[in-house]
């Protein structure tokens, strides 16, 4: 039996994706064999005499692996605690790291537990392939990163045909019309202008009945901070609300802004409609839980080819996914317009999947409780070897971090070679 | 005016845009602006939103063809007072208040002046709420002087609705600690004693949950109602959680209109759910020659906002 403690905030996170990551994950744990789970608070907020306290009551558990579930705050403080604790222990426990897309925001603290940790079994495990690409780079080459996708709890989002129709008549729309929504923050490098210029012109040049945008979610200011783009409240919203009042009014009429809504309502939401439309082109895009939500629903999605989103792939069903090519470009992330417009159009001519309990069941395989319980189960089972700090390109980049207050763009905002370093991982071809 | 908010709107220059962000040296900014977290966050929209106190150099006044003004009772007051002779070479342009300011505007200069109003044409009730988050900052500047009966019983009158609340509705409580911003000393530990007291006699067998600062980063709150305990504009006049909280859905007890005012003569959106409408400036009953008339008897300089006879003097008129 491996008494696991399990460590995340109780306090809910500000990013909804991430309280039902850390909540599905623990679930995920529930199901390894021969395992006990001892949970334990670490929230942003405590003291750091809190923090010792809570490193002590883990250490008195004498657990043998310590997984770390959540982001926020970064586990640094507690593991340094923790470290002087257990440092008498003729059998060190091993450390689990769920690795989120914060990773690149937060390495003064990795390179605080990578000196400390030498010598401990580690483990990191991330949620996408491209996620670990990038991971990968910051690790030494016997030391990789796992792949576990964030799961989906298919007993909230699965097929589920008989929500479609009241959710339609909610939206007040047509059985045969189409309709796209998008799930998320309308934060910039979401993309959401993107997404508002080319579906209007989709609508203008559309020969078919004009489809509905239906966009659930609220503004964000976090800008792209990487790139140079800082913005206040309301700045990103008022750039939107713009681009949409100059559009004519029969394409204001096909927009519809439904604001914030519970994750509970998107069950329906993701029935009622006939694609997802997601855009991102965030740095901190290591996974996409909307996106696995709305495909464990059956929801066909035209996606961008950019960071973990690309792990929803579907080639097995056709029209299930389209990939929108991305690339880092002079002095920011691009999406290909033209092809996202073909894409449309293309979705236009297909009209409503019929596949789409197929999409589901196949997303489901792949990105539920259960696939991730056994990910885990096998890292679980097996022994990493001892870690040995991270890779000298992550002493790059933390040297780099030291010495530029703009670390990714230069005087004339072009983004520099260490960006395209990191990030190439989230594109196509890297 | 309409002329110059619409070339204003159209092609938007402003302080808290953050191409222009490092032109402004906030480390020019008074020392009390920060003791104003949270009220005062910078927030944007083409109409300038911005405190006047903050305008450290004349050119900053130029910037924009418009200032949407932030500053509540006091800042206005001692800024009007102190500026109303180059107030009209000073600032070419329009200036956007509260209509609760209105009585401040210099008689002469009314010309320069509009007014702005929120309209959320969405809002829910107390009885339809989620939950209820109870927000003040505890001070007296801001709750009223709690020691004194008069102003104890306002406060127990403005919260008397929340006992209609839902029994299923959550009551959290946002009520970060200050000192009296514009005053020599503390009270802070009083007023939260008293608030408190307040709350649980108003609210007997109700669970509340505290807040920090955490509260910020929440994006959604649709179906939650912001029930802000300030007892007047003293200290801001366009406060930042209440717009925090209204272009995330919920509904605040500001007196924001359900539908366009009729005097409206030009509106846009600040989010998905609510509105900001330019209005003429009102004709109330001005009160700006018995300030002014003070100053010049006292023979001032600066800094009268740190007097305590301007403050109960702006207090006399304002705070009913």
């Amino acid at each position: 039996m491996q008494k696991i403690a399990c460590i995340f905030s109780f306090k809910m996170s500000s990013w909804v994706s991430c309280q039902k990551i850390v909540f599905n994950l623990h679930k995920a744990y529930q199901l390894a064999p021969n395992s006990e789970l001892i949970n334990f608070n670490y929230s942003i907020g405590q003291d750091d005499q809190e923090v010792y306290q809570l490193a002590r009551k883990i250490s008195q558990s004498k657990p043998d692996v310590i997984t770390i579930l959540d982001h926020k705050p970064h586990p640094a403080r507690l593991i340094i605690y923790l470290l002087k604790e257990i440092k008498r222990w003729t059998k060190k426990p091993r450390f689990i790291f769920h690795v989120f897309g914060d990773f690149t925001l937060n390495y003064k603290h990795w390179a605080e537990l990578g000196k400390v940790l030498e010598g401990y079994e580690v483990d990191f495990i991330v949620a996408s392939a491209r996620q670990k690409h990038l991971i990968d780079k910051f690790l030494k080459p016997l030391h990789e990163s796992i792949v576990c996708p964030f799961p989906v709890d298919n007993k909230e989002f699965f097929y589920a045909p008989e929500l479609r129709k009241k959710q339609r008549d909610a939206w007040g729309i047509a059985k045969d019309d189409l309709a796209y929504v998008f799930c998320g923050r309308l934060s910039r490098q979401k993309r959401i202008h993107t997404l508002l210029e080319t579906f209007a012109e989709l609508i203008i040049s559309s020969d078919h009945k004009a489809p509905h945008l239906f966009i659930y979610g609220n503004p964000d200011n976090v800008g792209d901070q990487f790139l140079g783009v800082w913005e206040v409240e309301g700045e990103y919203f008022r750039k939107i609300n713009r681009l949409y009042k100059s559009f004519p009014q029969e394409v204001q009429e096909k927009i519809h802004f439904m604001g914030g809504v519970p994750n509970s309502e998107l069950k329906a939401v993701y029935q009622g409609a006939d694609w997802l439309i997601n855009l991102s082109v965030h740095n901190d895009e290591d996974y996409g839980m909307s996106v696995a939500e709305a495909l464990s629903s059956g929801l066909p999605s035209i996606i961008s080819d950019w960071g973990g989103l690309s792990s929803f792939e579907i080639p097995t069903i056709k029209h299930a996914t389209f990939l929108v090519p991305t690339k880092i470009g002079l002095k920011s992330k691009m999406i290909n317009k033209s092809i996202l417009q073909d894409f449309l159009k293309l979705t236009l001519q297909t009209g409503q999947l019929k596949t789409r309990e197929q999409i589901s069941k196949e997303t489901l395989s792949k990105f539920s409780i259960d696939p991730a319980a056994k990910i885990i189960s096998t890292v679980l089972s097996t022994k990493p070897i001892p870690f040995t700090n991270f890779s000298p390109f992550f002493e790059k980049v933390m040297q780099h971090i030291a010495f530029f207050q703009n670390p990714y763009i230069n005087s004339k905002k072009h983004i520099k070679t260490i960006y395209r370093e990191i990030y190439s991982s989230y594109v196509r071809e890297h | 005016m309409l002329e110059n908010i619409k070339a204003q709107f159209n092609k938007p220059r402003t302080l808290t845009q953050s191409k222009y962000y490092t032109l402004v040296r906030r480390d020019h900014w008074p020392k009390f602006y920060w003791d104003l977290f949270p009220l005062a966050q910078e927030y944007f929209h083409e109409l300038n939103p911005y405190f006047l106190f903050n305008l450290y150099h004349p050119d900053l006044f130029k910037f924009s063809k418009v200032i949407t003004v932030r500053d509540g009772y006091l800042n206005f007051a001692s800024f009007m007072v102190d500026n109303v002779k180059t107030f009209r070479n000073q600032f070419p342009g329009v200036c956007l208040i509260h209509p609760d300011l209105a009585s401040i505007v210099p008689p002469h200069l009314s010309d320069l002046f509009g007014t702005w109003q929120i309209v959320q044409k969405k809002q829910i009730s107390l009885k339809e709420a989620k939950k209820v988050i109870i927000f003040g900052l505890i001070s007296s500047e801001y709750l009223g002087e709690l020691a004194e009966d008069k102003f104890l019983e306002k406060l127990k009158l403005k919260l008397d609705p929340l006992r209609n609340l839902p029994k299923d509705a959550k009551i959290q409580l946002f009520l970060p600690l200050r000192k009296e911003i514009f005053r020599g000393y503390q009270r802070d530990q009083v007023n939260v004693y008293l608030l408190m007291s307040l709350l649980k006699d108003i609210l007997p067998d109700r669970k509340f949950e505290f807040l920090d600062n955490l509260i910020l980063e929440e994006t959604n709150f649709k179906d939650n109602y912001f029930f802000d305990l300030e007892i007047d504009k003293f200290l801001v006049s366009d406060n930042y959680m209440h717009f925090f909280m209204q272009s995330r859905g919920a509904t605040v007890n500001n007196n924001s209109l359900l539908s366009a005012p009729k005097d409206s003569i030009f509106s846009f959106d600040l989010s998905l759910y609510h509105e900001l409408h330019v209005c003429p400036l009102p004709t109330v009953d001005n009160i700006f020659s018995e300030l002014f008339y003070y100053k010049k008897m006292m023979n001032q300089d600066k800094n009268l906002q740190y007097d305590i006879h301007f403050q109960s003097l702006v207090m006399s008129f304002l705070r009913t």
